[in-house]
């Protein structure tokens, strides 16, 4: 009897010991991640890829790429949240995904100081051979902004905590200043403390 | 004293255990889909039916629309997810598609309708398994 207790606890040391190790491996980046209740990867997925399905299957979208693929570029998404949030991988994600589907074609306004000073050094440095100097004003403007808010509502009694998050995308026309499409994409988590467990 | 802690230590591994594979039902225009199930629990739980299956008017996009039927009476945390393949078989953009989470009420039936990213999408994967507990 005393044996099987001393191995029982052995059994439950060694147990309690290996849950003190910490262990690296890889993990699934397309699995749903439930870590916090707080922004994560998946409603970063999740909402980005709702939106792009959203813009792609708007009978706008065959509207004003009927006559060839139209030029947008992307403005940032407010965060309104209480959180920070890189707002910018999600209209990274969006229009990586939208330039993939083939269906549009979009200009980097967080390039132009780059790119002006490129054109500058090839126009006047000298040292460029003129036949493959790129010209100024050859370059194709954009004719609608993609842009959004991302706001939340967060809710906490101690035991409960429940976050709703709202990401809304707009898209404008550029030359009539119209809004041609609105969407938005909801998402509710919510973290119960539990009386028991670990 | 012996059987208590053994009893112990398997409900604790049984408890950090959750199964990650699911369902699944597959299909090709112009053929019947087929349910693939590796899950018995999930199947007993969760029934699922395509619904429809067609090219978009504009673009000619394969668009399929899937009916998840909870047969159960409490809520079900579920992910799913679609993968698309060409005429050949080979994925289509494998990588632009994430498992999307999805919960779904007790008894209650839902159509989620996904469309693929680009026109030479001729087949479709669409997958439903539990969410894992990080």
């Amino acid at each position: 009897m005393k044996f099987n207790q001393a191995v029982g606890m052995s059994l439950l040391a060694a147990a309690l010991v290996s849950g003190c190790s910490t262990e690296v491996s890889y993990g699934d980046a397309k699995a749903t991640e439930t870590v916090t209740v707080d922004y994560g990867s998946t409603d970063l997925q999740s909402m980005s890829g709702k939106m792009v399905q959203s813009l792609i299957d708007n009978p706008v979208m065959t509207e004003i790429s009927g006559s060839g693929r139209p030029v947008l570029f992307v403005d940032s998404i407010r965060n309104k949240t209480s959180e920070h949030i890189d707002t910018e991988a999600l209209t990274d994600t969006m229009r990586t995904q939208l330039l993939r589907s083939g269906k549009v074609r979009f200009v980097d306004m967080s390039k132009v100081a780059a790119v002006k000073e490129q054109l500058e050094y090839q126009q006047a440095a000298g040292m460029v051979d003129p036949a493959s100097m790129v010209r100024m004003g050859k370059q194709t403007g954009a004719q609608y902004m993609l842009y959004g808010n991302l706001a939340s509502i967060v809710k906490d009694n101690g035991k409960v905590k429940d976050v709703f998050y709202q990401l809304t995308m707009n898209l404008m026309d550029l030359k009539s200043g119209e809004l041609v499409w609105a969407d938005q994409q909801e998402i509710r988590k919510q973290s119960k403390k539990k009386t028991l467990g670990w | 004293m012996m059987k208590s802690i053994v009893l112990v230590l398997l409900f604790c591994g049984l408890v950090a255990c959750s199964s990650t594979n699911g369902i699944a039902l597959s299909g090709a225009e112009g053929q019947e889909s087929q349910l693939q199930v590796d899950n018995a629990g999930l199947k007993q739980r969760l029934e699922l039916n395509l619904v429809q299956q067609q090219r978009s008017a504009g673009d000619g996009r394969l668009q399929i629309a899937v009916r998840l039927k909870s047969h159960i009476a409490y809520d079900q945390s579920l992910q799913y997810r679609v993968t698309w393949f060409d005429a050949a078989g080979m994925p289509v953009e494998p990588d632009s598609t994430s498992w999307q989470p999805l919960t779904l009420h007790g008894g209650e039936q839902r159509v989620i309708q996904v469309s693929a990213l680009l026109p030479q999408a001729a087949a479709f994967y669409f997958s439903v398994r539990d969410v894992v507990k990080d």
